[in-house]
């Protein structure tokens, strides 16, 4: 049986009432996984070894009579940027793979095996995350499940193909710009990018520490909420990670939209947008009863802004590497480092403070509302190997420019859970739910909203 | 445009020495054509006008 196609919630449900054992449906995850990675590679290491004694330790509990916790047995596998004990920490680098393996487990690694959940194995990403395609020059391209020939979308582009086939039900990834929510739209899939500074980043390879975030991908809004749920706390490893309690939301995941005021973002959100990506956003407004239309100030410039900061802070990050292995770069990444290392400072420090002129209108329309829908991508995944797409009858770079509507929501940290929408022969394309800081528990009752009414839905790919 | 690429050229030179980064002519050349991209996006930054008292937040506190 393919428990690795199952959700979290009912596998988790399996294990802990003894209908399967945590061995058997870790087994045949991997099984899957080794069948479909050659397709796709989306896995870029299977920890075999250390999966198969996680899922014996997960049963010995149940035998014993002890709690198992609330993943007992659920396959899973993280971005090949968050640090698992044993492995060196790629980051999609070739340069990584001669560092000494991490000693400890990222933090939310930890609290996934302590919930109960079982690590398979690692994941395929751009090269130390720069990039929306996950065509890795050192490791291959990740291919779309749900057609081969087109990307996943990246930078966490492992981590949502491997959902998306069906191989795990859930993983981890990173957004810095949008490499969480531009993957969802592209393969298809639920994922959360929450507040900044809500999740804990520690052992997660950085990129831009003023734009980190990390979160998971799923295949239903329970699951994504159940793990978001598991992962929150604060913790003083992460220096960005702001000291508050988790605020759990499978609470109130089923109380529906009563009185909350929805809004689509128009202008810049639309203007290059495809068809396709407008007919996403109007279905999903039509669904929650919205007609109301807002603007977000400046957000053109608010792009521009994040895309300066994280050129500079990128590029000081690697500034040694650049300078001593220059030649082991991905040359993808390679150039755009060497241009952050080197730009003006005074357009770095504008940017930095239009981040909080800009935070400042944000804020002040969430005063009239409580929801902001917006396209994910502005089209469907491109294919792999291409350079330029044409979006509102502009041809311009995929690479950089995939995240074009990502960009604004994460460079003031708003929650944002990106929702697949499906259409009968054609490629999934997701919808951006936005809230204000800290209300993620909104993000995922509106997505459960729209999966309960079918209008978004994550099946797997065949 | 030309005048824009022979400044950026210099500049690169230029940033590069003072960071300590040695560029062959394909590297220099492949790093100006990046960074006009990215000037780009600055002249849509640096062309707004900003209050002197909006700041760099001390802590990014949401």
């Amino acid at each position: 049986m393919n428990y690795a196609s199952h959700n979290a919630v009912d596998t988790a449900r399996s294990v802990r009432s003894g209908q399967t054992s945590a061995a058997d449906v870790v087994r045949a995850a991997i099984t899957q996984i080794e069948m479909g990675n050659d397709k796709i590679n989306c896995f870029t290491q299977i920890t075999r070894d250390r999966a198969l004694a996680e899922a014996a330790a997960v049963d010995q509990r149940i035998a014993a009579g002890q709690d198992p916790g609330p993943l007992a047995g659920v396959p899973y596998a993280v971005k090949n940027l968050f640090d698992v004990q044993g492995l060196p920490t790629l980051a999609g680098s070739k340069i990584n793979a001669s560092e000494p393996p991490a000693v400890t487990d990222a933090m939310l690694v930890r609290k996934l095996r302590a919930a109960g959940a079982v690590l398979v194995g690692t994941l395929n990403m751009d090269e130390y995350a720069y990039g929306f395609t996950t065509e890795n020059s050192h490791y291959g391209a990740t291919a779309n499940p749900h057609d081969t020939r087109l990307i996943a979308g990246g930078s966490s582009g492992g981590s949502a193909a491997a959902v998306a086939a069906g191989m795990v039900p859930i993983t981890l990834g990173s957004d810095t710009n949008g490499s969480i929510r531009v993957p969802s739209s592209l393969s298809g899939i639920f994922g959360l990018k929450p507040t900044y500074g809500r999740l804990s980043r520690a052992g997660a390879f950085p990129f831009v520490g003023s734009l980190d975030h990390v979160g998971p991908f799923a295949r239903t809004v329970e699951d994504l909420a159940l793990v978001y749920d598991l992962l929150q706390g604060p913790d003083p490893e992460d220096p960005a990670c702001r000291q508050r309690q988790p605020e759990p939301s499978i609470p109130n995941l089923n109380a529906g939209i009563y009185g909350l005021r929805v809004a689509v973002a128009g202008d810049y959100f639309e203007n290059d947008a495809e068809p396709e990506a407008i007919e996403a956003v109007s279905m999903v407004a039509r669904t929650l009863g919205s007609t109301c239309r807002i603007t977000l100030p400046e957000a053109a410039r608010a792009r521009a802004a994040a895309f300066i900061i994280t050129a500079s802070e990128g590029g000081n990050l690697h500034l040694g590497r650049l300078k001593q292995q220059g030649a082991d770069f991905d040359p993808k990444t390679r150039d755009r480092l060497l241009a952050g290392a080197l730009l003006p400072v005074a357009w770095y420090i504008q940017a930095q403070r239009f981040r909080r002129w800009y935070y400042m209108q944000v804020m002040a329309l969430f005063q009239d509302v409580d929801v902001i829908l917006l396209p994910a991508t502005p089209r469907s995944a491109t294919p792999i190997g291409q350079e330029t797409m044409v979006v509102g009858g502009k041809e311009m770079l995929i690479r950089p420019n995939m995240g074009m509507y990502t960009q604004p929501i994460s460079f003031i940290g708003l929650p944002v859970v990106v929702v697949p929408v499906h259409r009968t022969g054609r490629m999934p394309i997701g919808v951006q739910i936005v809230a204000a800081p800290w209300r993620e528990e909104i993000c995922l009752r509106v997505a459960r909203v729209l999966e309960t009414a079918g209008v978004v839905s994550a099946p797997i790919a065949h | 445009m030309q005048r824009d690429l022979l400044d950026m050229a210099t500049f690169v030179t230029q940033a590069a020495a003072a960071n300590g980064i040695s560029l062959d002519p394909e590297r220099h050349a492949q790093v100006v054509a990046t960074l006009l991209r990215v000037e780009e996006m600055a002249e849509l930054v640096m062309a707004f006008d900003l209050p002197d008292d909006v700041e760099i937040a001390p802590v990014f506190a949401l």
